[in-house]
């Protein structure tokens, strides 16, 4: 059952409709017979795998907050964890290899199931009791999909909440409004600029070198639109059943830097890193200095890569991440050695604007590596826009001035996004004061229908 | 101590509302029903606007169906009468030759035109749409059905692409098997082709008739070798046998689904027989003569489905004793060039002998 | 050692670290009250406390400390 099939969304008006109506104490319970339906039509032998995870991580769990001594938690900590990324790495080595279909949702309940485990061995008053509230965590459907990765406070305090409380019309209203931004993001953005990217993938000898350079950012352009839009599908969703779940882009295109642009990118899953292994590791190495910092980046980054897969193509987009932002960092510290930097007026605008543009073109070098299928093909693509490589002599006008013009529009639209959409608020409040909510959402809403390819829309953060 | 930004995910802003409001979710259910009944009522509003039907005959998804704009240029641009018109699934698109039977209808001092507008695929709708839209500028006075061993219950899947809205919206029956997938797909298409009458460049649908096009469009599928859909089909190749055994006979269970069954209990008659009732309409309203082509598969023993059916309307070409002959057929289910030239042949004779003499003077 | 005596002690760090020579340390600052505190600078805030005071944190300590306040107490606890 896909967030972007037809059918779905038959079903969860009937889903929420139900939940609202039940009494809130059964509301936990509901979500998980939900999540696990949801979960078991997409497999049922996995399903027996999620739940024999979760099932372990509450009993050790448990097990940390009742032990007594400092070794023993750590023991039972080590253990704990070990046994998930065994998990995880047993299989993505086997999808690599073998090349078959990772259990949905793996990469995304397993950090949840992590993170839980040194939380409580942080802090004892971080263990749940409550099984329904704890096996809902890693399942909650929403969630399970792609993400966003919840930290397990938030989400069991809000379980708490919402068995007690009313249905918020506020949160309701903006879960539907996040789900129909997500889906326009997603599918009427992110899947046109997807159907001409494959189309020049698929041919790119063909084409200029110089079309393969706009056709490399705009790699970056569309998983950007997919993936943020589909987490914005995935925290509506969410919002419509009262849980609130952590974001996963701020504005990336608007970071100076590439350090700022990890803080705004796939959020939920560098804090998780940040939280739970570079910190921990940088600190474990603060003896070393510099090099203890460098080797705690490249390492970080380094999963951040793999964690997509274990494909040479991630591990390489991983590690150029570390070098470039090691390198961002020693920069920074330097600079900031030989005093603060005032950066006033125009000039400090146009080393911004410089700022943003080698961000984004860092990125979207990455992204070769990131987007390419194989090896070949990414060094190939890499030759071709460094006017190294053979090139032809196509360029995106050659596949009809229809599909030039949309691929424009779409690229501008997903830039103009991802850069935090300036003068959009106050274009909002001006059109809340011509049009009632309920007709602009109409409009998006036919919009959706009209100009979405109706029917099978692929998404790629699925597939971890 | 740096809060990493998931510690405050989930807690309510600083400044709004600290406590959840008390609404109950009327207020927002009331706000969503309300946009939805917007979104509906503007694809209901859209769905009303007129289109350019030789652009709305290119939507059809090519290479698969890449002979549809031909049919409609065949119709209302080529001056050359229709007298046969031929229509059905892929297995008249392969297995008819129309030069074949216009030549031996020559033979016999028949000058008759023939158009094959058959399409891959299955689905009687779209037959029926073609022909609907043959009767517009011609005057065919036999029509040629394609018919196999099974009744294909569901519809084309150029329909959509193809039909008019009012056909796509107000079907004969209720509850046709691909009515709401048609239907969902109806606004979208209004909308490209209302952009694509402004900008016919841009939405890549000409407005204009092109000749040169025309000449060189292939409309003939049954001889020689071509690409179809990345495939390389050779139409003149010998394949033995026991390769052909290899793929299974055309399967039932594929022509129609449980919930299609549920529904032909109470609520049509499925898709098959409703559109060949719309189609025999359409010929007792123009005089024309039904002839049904029944196209078996290669070592096949079933007989046409539904003969007694069929039989009220038309009368049947029956090949049935084609199934046994290996060097007929390049696939389990369809014939090559010399089965196509035998039905072919077979069809002419046919027309030629009864009925109302195609092609004589009026 | 007094809580004064750390705190004097902790700002010329903390103005080294964060990069803001007018920076006064009290004891319900936390990293949302600081520019450049991150947790990049965090590390290295850390580092410089124990070089200073001559001890050493462990991981469940950096992260427990909600406040300077307690950084204060855990000094304290650690030096004698």
């Amino acid at each position: 059952m896909s967030f972007t099939s037809p059918g779905f969304y038959l079903l969860l008006p009937a889903a929420c409709i139900v939940f609202y109506w039940i009494p809130g104490r059964l509301r936990g319970i509901y979500l998980l017979v939900l999540s696990y339906a949801f979960y078991a039509a997409a497999s049922r032998t996995y399903l027996v795998l999620l739940i024999v995870a979760t099932a372990t991580s509450f009993a050790i769990g448990l097990g940390i907050a009742n032990a007594r001594s400092e070794t023993a938690k750590s023991r039972l900590m080590w253990l704990g964890v070990a046994a998930i990324v065994a998990m995880i790495v047993a299989f993505k080595a086997a999808g690599a290899m073998a090349g078959f279909l990772l259990p949905l949702g793996i990469s995304y309940y397993s950090f949840k199931l992590i993170s839980y485990l040194i939380e409580v061995y942080w802090d004892d008053e971080a263990v749940e009791r409550d099984l329904v509230v704890f096996f809902l965590f890693p399942a909650f459907f929403p969630q399970i999909v792609s993400g966003p990765i919840q930290r397990p406070e938030a989400f069991f305090r809000q379980m708490r909440e919402i068995m007690g409380r009313a249905a918020s019309d506020a949160q309701i209203e903006a879960g539907f409004r996040f789900i129909l931004g997500g889906l326009m993001l997603k599918l009427l953005i992110g899947d046109r600029l997807a159907d001409v990217i494959v189309i020049i993938d698929g041919a790119h000898g063909d084409f200029t070198s110089a079309t393969m350079a706009a056709t490399v950012a705009c790699y970056t352009l569309q998983l950007y639109a997919d993936f943020a839009g589909y987490t914005n599908v995935a925290l509506g969703i969410g919002k419509l059943f009262g849980v609130e779940g952590p974001p996963n882009f701020n504005a990336p295109f608007a970071a100076v830097n590439i350090q700022e642009m990890w803080r705004r990118w796939h959020m939920s899953l560098t804090s998780w890193l940040t939280d739970y292994l570079f910190t921990p590791l940088s600190m474990s190495l603060r003896d070393m200095r510099r090099a203890g910092l460098v080797l705690a980046i490249m390492l970080n980054m380094a999963i951040i890569g793999v964690w997509h897969g274990f494909i040479l193509n991630y591990l390489v987009f991983g590690l150029l991440h570390g070098v470039f932002l090691a390198t961002t960092v020693l920069v920074l510290a330097a600079t900031r050695a030989r005093g603060p930097v005032v950066a006033g007026g125009l000039a400090g605008a146009a080393a911004a604007g410089a700022g943003r543009v080698l961000t984004f073109g860092l990125m979207s070098f990455s992204q070769i590596f990131f987007h390419s299928g194989t090896w070949d093909q990414a060094i190939s693509i890499l030759a071709q826009v460094a006017g190294v490589g053979p090139s032809g002599s196509l360029t995106i006008l050659d596949l009809g001035p229809g599909v030039a013009l949309a691929a424009l529009v779409c690229a501008a639209i997903a830039l103009y996004v991802g850069g935090g959409a300036p003068g959009a608020r106050w274009a909002a409040a001006r059109l809340d004061g011509l049009a009632p909510r309920w007709l602009q959402y109409g409009v998006c809403a036919f919009l959706l229908v009209v100009l979405s390819d109706a029917g099978g829309a692929k998404f790629i953060y699925g597939g971890f | 101590m740096p809060a990493s930004a998931n510690a405050t995910a989930g807690r309510p802003m600083a400044g709004s509302r600290a406590v959840a409001k008390e609404g109950g979710g009327a207020k927002a259910a009331r706000t969503i029903c309300a946009s939805l009944a917007v979104a509906l009522g503007l694809c209901v509003l859209v769905s009303f606007v007129p289109d350019n039907p030789y652009q709305r005959w290119q939507l059809a998804p090519r290479p698969l169906f890449q002979t549809v704009p031909w049919i409609y240029e065949r119709i209302h641009f080529d001056p050359r009468p229709i007298d046969v018109v031929v229509v059905g699934p892929s297995k008249t698109f392969n297995g008819v030759n129309m030069a074949e039977v216009e030549r031996r209808l020559a033979e016999r001092a028949r000058t008759v035109s023939v158009a094959n507008f058959s399409l891959p695929a299955e689905g009687r709708n779209v037959n029926w749409a073609i022909l609907e839209e043959t009767f517009k500028a011609k005057s065919p006075k036999v029509i040629v059905i394609g018919v196999d061993a099974l009744s294909v219950e569901y519809g084309h899947p150029a329909f959509k692409d193809i039909a008019s809205a009012e056909a796509i919206a107000v079907p004969p029956a209720f509850l046709l098997h691909d009515y709401f997938y048609d239907l969902v797909h109806l606004p979208a298409r209004q909308v490209a082709l209302l952009f694509a009458r402004f900008f016919p460049g841009l939405a890549g649908l000409r407005d204009a008739f092109d000749p040169a096009i025309y000449a060189r469009t292939k409309s003939d599928f049954s001889e020689g070798r071509y690409v179809l859909e990345g495939k390389t089909i050779d139409m003149d190749a010998e394949v033995p046998a026991d390769v052909l055994l290899r793929r299974p006979l055309s399967d039932p269970a594929q022509a129609t689904t449980a919930t299609t069954r549920l529904l032909m209990r109470c609520c049509n008659e499925g898709d098959e027989r409703v559109y060949l009732k719309q189609i025999v309409e359409l010929a007792r309203a123009h005089g024309a003569r039904l002839i049904f082509a029944f196209m078996p598969d290669y070592d096949d023993t079933r007989p046409v489905a539904a003969r007694a059916f069929l039989s009220q309307y038309g009368e049947i070409l029956d090949n049935g004793d084609l199934s046994r002959n290996s060097a007929l057929y390049y696939n389990r289910q369809h014939m090559n060039h010399a089965g196509a030239v035998i039905v072919s042949d077979r069809l002419a004779a046919l027309i030629a002998e009864g009925g109302p003499p195609p092609g004589a003077a009026r | 050692m007094e809580t004064e005596e750390i705190k004097a002690r902790l700002t010329p760090i903390f103005r080294d670290v964060f990069s803001d020579a007018a920076l006064t340390v009290t004891q319900s600052m936390t990293a949302n009250d600081v520019a450049k505190w991150d947790s990049l600078s965090h590390i290295n805030m850390i580092y410089a406390v124990e070089k200073a005071f001559g001890v050493k944190f462990s991981i469940k300590d950096a992260r427990s400390m909600k406040d300077v306040g307690e950084l204060v107490n855990l000094i304290k606890k650690k030096v004698g």
